[in-house]
């Protein structure tokens, strides 16, 4: 069998995570919790209801969801995927594949380790790269879709896992709610189907589109034209 | 509530754009204020606003690369890249694409680049620089409708708008006032198609 950890940190999608990992009863064989003690968000009671309905309760937090399910996990006082002693740890562990729930890119180091890191990058590669990728699918396509891929050296480049497309959301906490959901839906949809035992992933075109930040007129119009239709009815 | 992306200065207080809150139609309502507000300050300071072919006319291709000297001149580059879009020739789409790429991590267009596009000087206050790579996206969003150009247009906009009161020169007022209408334009048509317009 092959074996599967995931790297969790104090974050809303690693709430969608692990909560969905543990309502779906997926057998995981690590846990890492990279927590920096940081000062948790906190959401407004609109936002968490919508979270709820989406499968995971933004309000509370990884380490209160890691206490109440006595959960084993191997923590470490720092979020940085990079740090020498996550590699060192990474680098004696026999998972084969890492589940990274946070953001940036994988250094050299790390990348040498025997196991592989799994990304849920919130657009189609490789027409949608980059950053804020669900507000340019919504604006271009009225849809959006996330990419697990294996994480390699460069921006969302690596050989594809499995690729899922979702509606746009009908509320407007896209990015607190919408984005942990879509990329934890397939990240269940990956373990469901068992697609990291088969081990056939797909290589990237080279070409393809990288996307920055969103500027806020651009995420205003995207995140209207998602709720304007329950704002017609409402009228 | 008040269009707070062009207030600051953002050569001293660069914007991230990160986590930006949602404020509802509102928001855009004032975005489009706040743009012909500035479009009106420029009206008052010039009634001469050139017509862009006039302007265009002035800018000559000049070399923008020393491969002895490692460097590349960042104007001359965005002329060239200016020319060419005019042209609307697809050869220049790489450099484009790495002139974007410094903008958007580093919020800031230098005078010049080593041929790697690593900064070579630390100036970064030419607001003719800011005012073409805006254009050259603008232009760029027009024919290829890929919302990356007009992204950082946004971008460049809200920074140059934060600069207003150090654009003096004829030819910078009216490359800014034709960017900032073409901008508004853009954007209605793009409200209009994403049934959210504010009429």
């Amino acid at each position: 069998m092959t074996k599967i950890g995931i790297i969790l940190t104090p974050d809303t999608r690693s709430k969608a995570y692990i909560t969905k990992i543990i309502n779906n009863k997926i057998k995981i064989d690590e846990i890492i919790f990279l927590d920096d003690q940081r000062k948790e968000k906190k959401f407004k009671k609109n936002v968490i209801e919508e979270s709820k309905k989406c499968g995971f309760d933004i309000s509370k937090s990884v380490k209160n969801i890691i206490n109440e399910n006595n959960l084993m996990v191997k923590k470490f006082n720092f979020v940085d995927i990079n740090n020498s002693k996550l590699i060192k740890y990474i680098k004696k562990s026999s998972i084969e594949f890492f589940i990274f729930t946070g953001g940036g890119i994988l250094k050299e180091d790390i990348l040498n380790c025997k196991s592989k890191f799994i990304h849920f990058h919130p657009g189609i590669v490789p027409k949608y790269r980059g950053s804020t990728c669900f507000y340019y699918s919504i604006l271009k396509e009225n849809n959006c879709g996330v990419t697990s891929f294996l994480m390699d050296k460069n921006l969302d480049t690596g050989d594809i896992i499995y690729q899922k497309k979702f509606k746009k959301p009908s509320h407007e906490f896209i990015d607190d709610v919408y984005d942990a959901h879509i990329r934890s839906e397939t990240m269940l949809d990956v373990l469901n189907k068992k697609l990291l035992n088969k081990k056939k992933f797909k290589k990237q075109s080279k070409e393809g589109n990288t996307y920055y930040i969103i500027h806020p007129i651009l995420k205003h119009i995207a995140i209207l034209s998602c709720i304007k239709n329950l704002k017609n009815k409402s009228n | 509530m008040e269009y707070q992306y062009s207030k600051k200065n953002h050569f001293k207080y660069a914007e991230k754009y990160q986590m930006t809150p949602f404020k509802n139609k509102e928001f855009l309502i004032e975005y489009k204020k706040s743009r012909e507000r500035n479009l009106h300050e420029f009206d008052k300071k010039s009634d001469e606003i050139k017509y862009f072919k006039d302007i265009i006319f002035k800018t000559e291709k000049e070399k923008w690369k020393d491969i002895k000297n490692n460097s590349i001149n960042t104007e001359k580059l965005l002329k060239f890249l200016f020319i060419e879009i005019i042209k609307k020739s697809e050869k220049s789409e790489i450099l484009l694409n790495k002139i974007i790429k410094k903008f958007e991590i580093k919020k800031k267009i230098f005078e010049s680049y080593d041929l790697e596009f690593k900064e070579k000087s630390k100036k970064d206050s030419n607001l003719k620089n800011y005012l073409l790579l805006s254009i050259i996206c603008l232009f760029k969003y027009q024919k290829t409708k890929n919302l990356k150009f007009l992204n950082t247009s946004l971008k460049i906009n809200d920074l140059i708008s934060s600069q207003q009161q150090k654009i003096c020169n004829l030819d910078e007022i009216s490359l800014y006032s034709f960017a900032i209408k073409k901008e508004l334009e853009i954007i209605e048509i793009i409200m209009i198609k994403k049934g959210v317009s504010n009429d």
